[in-house]
């Protein structure tokens, strides 16, 4: 049957709010606009940090707080309005089993000492929770539950640090929630709902690793092994500063310039990547384990990698050898128009590094529509 | 997907409680000028309004002078119109020379006058307030109206030849348009130088008026 609304279909657009994510090394902004059901880039932008900042907290707040400043100053961005993820350097992740299954219940027994147990405190901690589902623990059934913790006083800086960068926060989210969203655009058949979805992102300073089930989390953890500990391992074993480190494995990942360093040094370089690597595979495999016994599922078959290191194509082989499966690279803004924006060519096919920039803007875009979902109701 | 968002409750309540604020703040902005605006726009009627009030003024001002010249006129006028019915009433509207020579074309030689009285009467029909009395002024052809309503008697006294010479002068007297209501008041023979005369006296009245009913 025609309907009249139909025709003014077209006409609906829905511009999200800014895409925050922050890292140690870069600041990354995206915009995304909905109009009838096609999805586009309305502004993307990235400012890479100094290496040096990255040790220094106050240094690294007023250098990402001048990145976004600079980024907004070219006037690309429609709104102020902003979804930004916790640092994962704040951001607690604890798994816990607990016979409630009820979101009440959940709560009164996370108040009634549980977070004491696991050191978190409800004065002084902002804490969050979702249930993985259920697990059998010897004949007990049990209710898995994932919580997201940070500091109150962290929680407040960051907040500060986005109104001084003159953006209003409408959503503070956490990176794995994001990936999450973002990978999970990939996933819509119903082979890929039914099995366990692994992704991993390797960020700059933590590796978030996810196994996904049904449409919902179902593990969730940061590995402190990234691309940070791989630079200051490369520059320890050359002698070499960070910046420098990290040059030099730029150049090593371009085939013509790969040829300009001598042999002797580029052999060092990946040895000193594996021994990181090896130390990163073994975590993963522990969370796989982790998963198997936990959940009794098979071990997963694939993994979706993400993140600015998936370029590394060094690390990507290593950890393919070391897990023994296969390893997907995902394009989080695939199918996405971008002809509005303009990204470096050597990126543009692939754009893994904005994984968490995408799921940050469609929780943005959630939000809007439900919020004019509220206004019609 | 299970959401969880970190963003506090203290700053979403802070958020709204500062929205409410702008929209308040914005509120009492577009009431403020509103009440500017209609303030501006009833100062400016207030002034129109003035301006006119003041042209009426002076309007009125000069209204009012001119009302307290015309009264001033009206109020001489009167006092002029005052004057001139108090002249009317003293004037005699008689010329008494003209009487004089009259009465001297009448009379002949054998008639000498020893009085002559001219006196003011009022008008037999002077209570009547409907009757109009038209007084033919000797001063000029045209009749006027007076409100002098008197009428003049002139006694005549003197002396005859015979009785009927007086009555000859009676006859006179009646004859002419100058006098009516010819009355003999007596008449005797008396000696005058060793001869026998007739004194006498008449009464008659100036007709210089017209008594319409």
């Amino acid at each position: 049957m025609f309907e009249i609304k139909n025709i003014f279909e077209f006409l609906k657009t829905n511009t999200s709010p800014i895409g925050l994510d922050i890292s140690c090394n870069s600041v990354k902004m995206l915009q995304l606009r909905s109009q009838a059901d096609k999805m586009a880039v309305v502004a993307a932008d990235e400012i890479q940090l100094d290496a040096e900042v990255c040790d220094d907290e106050q240094s690294a707040r007023d250098a990402t707080v001048a990145a976004i400043k600079e980024i907004l100053a070219k006037g690309r961005f429609q709104k102020r309005d902003v979804v930004s993820c916790l640092p994962g350097s704040k951001l607690i992740i604890k798994s816990l089993r607990l016979d409630a299954f009820e979101d009440q219940e959940i709560e009164k027994a996370l108040n009634s000492g549980t977070i004491d147990r696991i050191g978190l405190n409800a004065d002084t901690h902002e804490i969050r929770f979702f249930s993985a589902g259920s697990i059998k623990q010897g004949e007990e059934v049990k209710n898995e539950i994932i919580l997201f913790a940070i500091e109150k006083e962290a929680l407040r800086k960051h907040i500060e640090m986005l109104e001084e960068a003159g953006l209003t926060p409408v959503a503070i989210d956490t990176v794995p929630c994001a990936l999450f969203r973002s990978l999970q655009r990939s996933l819509r058949r119903v082979a890929d709902q039914e099995k366990a979805n692994v992704f991993v992102e390797v960020g700059s300073s933590y590796t978030t690793m996810l196994i996904g089930k049904a449409g919902e989390i179902i593990f969730a953890k940061q590995i402190d092994i990234a691309s940070e500990q791989i630079n200051k391992q490369v520059a320890s074993r050359l002698g070499i500063g960070i910046d420098d480190a990290i040059h030099l494995r730029s150049k090593l990942r371009s085939e013509t310039e790969s040829q300009e360093i001598e042999p002797a040094t580029r052999q060092i370089v990946i040895d000193s990547m594996y021994s990181v690597i090896d130390e990163l595979a073994r975590e993963i495999s522990l969370c796989f384990r982790y998963y198997s016994v936990t959940f009794r599922g098979q071990r997963p078959s694939h993994v979706v990698f993400a993140g600015g290191e998936t370029y590394e194509q060094t690390l990507i082989n290593a950890l393919k050898r070391h897990l023994g499966i296969d390893i997907e690279v995902t394009e989080p803004l695939r199918g996405f128009d971008l002809s509005g924006v303009d990204f470096p060519a050597d990126k543009r096919a692939m754009l893994c590094e904005w994984a968490v920039a995408t799921g940050l803007c469609l929780k943005g875009m959630d939000i809007a529509e439900r919020a004019v979902e509220h206004e019609r109701n | 997907m299970r959401e969880i968002d970190f963003l506090p409750d203290w700053y979403k309540h802070g958020r709204v409680e500062h929205r409410k604020y702008r929209e308040f703040y914005v509120a009492i902005g577009l009431i403020v000028l509103v009440m500017v605006v209609w303030s501006v726009f009833a100062n400016g009627r207030v002034a129109v309004v003035k301006a006119k009030n003041a042209t009426l003024r002076n309007a009125k001002l000069i209204q009012t002078r001119g009302q307290a010249e015309y009264d001033s006129a009206q109020n001489q006028f009167y006092q002029m119109q005052a004057k001139q019915r108090m002249l009317d009433s003293v004037k005699s509207n008689m010329a008494v020379s003209n009487v004089l020579a009259e009465i001297s074309h009448l009379l002949n030689g054998r008639v000498v006058l020893k009085k002559l009285e001219i006196k003011s009467e009022p008008l037999p029909s002077q209570n009547s307030a409907k009757n109009e009395i038209q007084v033919y002024s000797a001063d000029s052809d045209k009749s006027k109206m007076f409100d002098n309503k008197v009428r003049y008697k002139i006694v005549l006294g003197g002396l005859a030849a015979d009785a009927a010479q007086v009555a000859e002068t009676i006859n006179m007297l009646e004859m002419s348009d100058y006098f009516f209501q010819v009355i003999p008041g007596f008449s005797r023979n008396i000696p005058v130088g060793g001869r026998q005369v007739c004194e006498f006296e008449l009464t008659c009245y100036l007709s210089n008026y017209v008594l319409k009913q």
